[in-house]
C-alpha cells in the first residue's frame, strides 16, 4: 500500500493548501499572482514540490487558481443560505465570521446543502466574531432550520382520530425554535427585501416561539403561542400525546381550562397540515409520486 | 459505436442539464426535449420540492444521473454511504447509465466540492481502476467516467491525460464522458493540443459526449459553463463525432443561466454535426412552414 499512501499524501497536501484561508486580495478575486504573503509557505513549499510550470502560469498560481474556487465556492454558497444573518451583520463582519467558521468547521458532507450546519453553535461558542451574537445564533438557527426543512422526508399523517392512542412524533421537516430575539421579523424583512431596521435587545429568556415547516413544497416560517410551542415539543419527546398534556399542564399558568377550545383548533390545524406521524415510522424518503421500479 | 453497451444502446440524441431557473417553464409547457441530465447530488434529499419535480420529469422524459462526489480517484477509496444514496437515486430515475468523473474530491474526511486532478501515474490508475469496479459492482447499471478540466499537472506523472484515461476505462471496463470543453480547457492550460487527446481514447467507449462554454483569461482558461459553446470547441465536437458516432450530448450551462429557449437553441446547435439529426430538423421545418 506504500504507493497508495503516496496518492494519499498528495491529496492530503493539496486539499490542506486549498483550506488556507483566503483574506485580503485572494478574496477580492485580484488577478494572479496572489499578493505576496497572502499565502503560508507551506503553500507555496506544496505547489513547488507536486505542480509543474506551464507556460504562463508558476506552480503556485496554479494551485492558488484551486485554492480561490475552494473558498468561493464555500463563501458563495453560505451566503446563499444565510441571506438574513448577512444583512444583520454587515458585509465584513459576515465574511469575517463565516471564514471563521470555515477554517474551524471544513465541509463534510457530500452536499454544500449541509455546510451551515453547525454554524449557530459556532456563533454561541465564539460570541466575539459578531457584532450581534444572540441575534446572529437566532437567525443561523432559523436560516439552517428552513435548509433543513427544505430536504426533509415526510412519513404518511396520522388521523386526527388516532392521536390519542398511537405513538406519535412531529414530521422530520417541522422544526421548532424557541428564540431569544425577534430574528423572524428580521428574516421576513430579508425576504421582503427590507432594511433589516431596528434591533430589539435579547431576552434572557425564550419569548418567541417559532415553526419552520414544509407546506406544499413551500418553506413555512410561522410564529406559535409559547402554548402551541410547548405542546408540540413534548409530543415530539414523549411521543404521546396524553404524557405531552400532562407535561404541558404541569407549567403554571400555560393552559387554563378556557383554552381547551383554541387548544382543539390548534390540533386541527396541524393534523390537516399533516404535522403528526407514527413515532415507529421513521422518517422516509418522499413516499409521494415515487416511481416504482 | 454511438449506441453501445456503455449508454445501454440508448442513443438518446442531444440534452440539456435541468436547472432551476428553467423548472417551471418545463413543468407548464414539456418542451420537445430529448433527455434531461440531473446532478445527483441534487437529489439526494429525503423530501422536498426538487424530488416531486424530479418525478414529474421522469414521466415524460429521459433521465441521466451525473455524479459530483463519488471520487473515484481518492486514494482512500470510495464513501459507502455515498455510494448507497446514489445507487437508492439510480432506483428512482432507472438512469440508463451513470456518470462521474475522473477525480479526487476528498480526504480523511474533509470535502473539497471540487473535481481534483490526479497525477498521471500508474499509482494512481490502480486506485481509480479499483474504486470504478467497486461502484460499478455495486451500483449495478453502466459507469462512465469523465475527463475533468484541469489547471495543474503533476510532477510525478509518467503518462499522458488521455493514455491516463485509456488506462482507467479499459482496465476497469467503464465507458467515457468525453468533454470535449474539458480537452479544450485542459489544453490551452497545459499546452497541448486537442486534437491528440481526442483522437487517442478508445472511441467504442465513449458513451456520452458533453459541451459547455468557459471563461478566458490572459493567462489561464477556467471551465465555467457560463458562455455559449466557441467555434474550437464546436470543431473538437465535430470530430469527435466523425470518430465516435453520433452519441448522446449535453450541453452543461450551469451558472449565468439564460432562458430555457436559448440555452436549448445552444445544444441543439449540436444537430449540425448528425447528418441524420439534421435531416430531421430540416423535415420538421417543411412541415412547420
Amino acid at each position: 500500500m506504500q504507493a497508495e499512501s503516496q496518492l494519499h499524501d498528495v491529496q492530503a497536501r493539496f486539499l490542506a493548501a486549498l483550506r488556507e484561508p483566503i483574506f485580503g486580495d485572494s478574496r477580492d478575486r485580484s488577478a494572479l499572482p496572489a499578493r505576496p504573503g497572502s499565502v503560508s509557505a507551506t503553500f507555496t513549499s506544496t505547489a513547488n514540490d507536486l505542480i509543474t510550470p506551464s507556460a504562463t502560469l508558476q506552480p503556485e498560481e496554479r494551485l492558488e487558481l484551486y485554492h480561490r474556487q475552494y473558498w468561493y465556492r464555500l463563501l458563495d454558497s453560505i451566503e446563499e443560505d444565510f441571506p438574513a444573518l448577512r444583512m444583520l451583520l454587515g458585509r465584513a463582519s459576515f465574511w469575517r465570521l463565516v471564514e471563521e467558521y470555515l477554517v474551524a468547521a471544513p465541509p463534510t458532507s457530500f452536499t454544500l446543502r449541509h455546510l451551515g450546519a453547525s454554524l449557530a453553535d459556532f456563533i454561541a461558542a465564539h460570541p466575539r466574531l459578531t457584532p450581534h451574537p444572540v441575534q446572529a445564533q437566532d437567525v443561523a438557527r432559523l436560516e439552517y432550520a428552513l435548509r433543513s426543512a427544505f430536504e426533509a422526508g415526510e412519513s404518511p399523517a396520522i388521523a386526527a382520530s388516532e392521536l390519542a392512542f398511537a405513538s406519535i412524533a412531529l414530521q422530520p421537516h417541522v422544526h421548532l425554535l424557541a428564540l431569544r430575539t425577534g430574528a423572524d421579523t428580521l428574516w421576513r424583512r430579508c425576504e421582503r427585501g427590507q432594511s433589516r431596521g431596528r434591533l430589539s435587545p435579547a431576552t434572557a429568556r425564550a419569548s418567541r416561539f417559532v415553526a419552520v415547516y414544509r407546506q406544499s413544497h413551500d418553506l413555512r416560517v410561522e410564529r406559535l403561542p409559547r402554548a402551541a410551542f410547548e405542546i408540540l415539543s413534548a409530543i415530539d419527546q414523549s411521543h404521546s400525546l396524553d404524557a405531552a398534556m400532562d407535561r404541558v399542564l404541569a407549567i403554571p399558568g400555560l393552559l387554563r381550562r378556557r383554552d381547551s377550545e383554541r387548544v382543539k383548533r390548534w390540533f386541527a390545524t396541524w393534523t390537516a397540515a399533516g404535522w403528526f406521524r407514527r413515532a415507529d415510522h421513521g422518517p422516509t424518503p418522499s413516499s409521494d409520486n415515487r416511481r416504482s421500479p | 459505436m454511438s449506441a453501445n453497451r456503455f449508454n445501454s444502446h440508448r442513443n438518446l440524441g442531444i440534452g440539456i442539464g435541468l436547472r432551476s431557473p428553467h423548472i417551471s417553464h418545463i413543468l407548464a409547457n414539456w418542451p420537445d426535449v430529448n433527455w434531461f441530465e440531473i446532478i445527483s447530488e441534487n437529489y439526494m434529499l429525503d423530501g422536498g420540492r426538487p424530488l416531486y419535480v424530479l418525478d414529474q420529469i421522469l414521466e415524460r422524459y429521459p433521465v441521466v444521473q451525473h455524479g459530483v462526489g463519488l471520487y473515484v480517484g481518492s486514494a482512500q477509496g470510495l464513501d459507502h454511504e455515498h455510494l448507497r444514496r446514489t445507487k437508492t437515486l439510480v432506483r428512482r430515475t432507472q438512469t440508463p447509465w451513470l456518470t462521474d468523473h475522473l477525480c479526487w474530491g476528498s480526504v480523511d474526511g474533509k470535502v473539497s466540492h471540487d473535481l481534483l486532478p490526479l497525477p498521471y501515474t500508474r499509482e494512481a490508475a490502480d486506485v481509480a481502476v479499483r474504486n470504478i469496479r467497486a461502484a460499478r459492482a455495486f451500483l449495478e447499471v453502466p459507469f462512465v467516467v469523465e475527463n475533468v478540466s484541469s489547471y495543474a499537472e503533476f510532477r510525478e506523472s509518467t503518462m499522458t491525460e488521455w493514455e491516463f484515461l485509456t488506462e482507467v476505462v479499459e482496465a476497469a471496463d467503464a465507458g467515457i464522458l468525453l468533454d470535449v470543453n474539458n480537452i479544450y480547457v485542459s489544453s490551452i492550460n497545459h499546452g497541448f493540443d486537442p486534437m491528440t487527446y481526442l483522437e487517442n481514447i478508445p472511441h467504442e467507449r465513449v458513451a456520452q459526449i458533453h459541451i459547455a462554454g468557459h471563461a478566458r483569461y490572459q493567462r489561464f482558461v477556467i471551465d465555467t459553463h457560463d458562455h455559449p459553446v466557441v467555434d474550437p470547441v464546436w470543431r473538437l465536437y465535430a470530430r469527435a463525432i466523425e470518430l465516435c458516432g453520433p452519441t448522446p450530448t449535453l450541453l452543461e450551462w450551469d451558472a449565468n443561466i439564460p432562458p430555457f429557449a436559448r440555452v436549448h437553441a445552444e445544444a441543439r446547435k449540436a444537430a449540425r454535426y448528425w447528418p441524420r439529426i439534421r435531416q430531421r430538423d430540416q423535415e420538421r421545418l417543411a412541415h412547420a412552414g
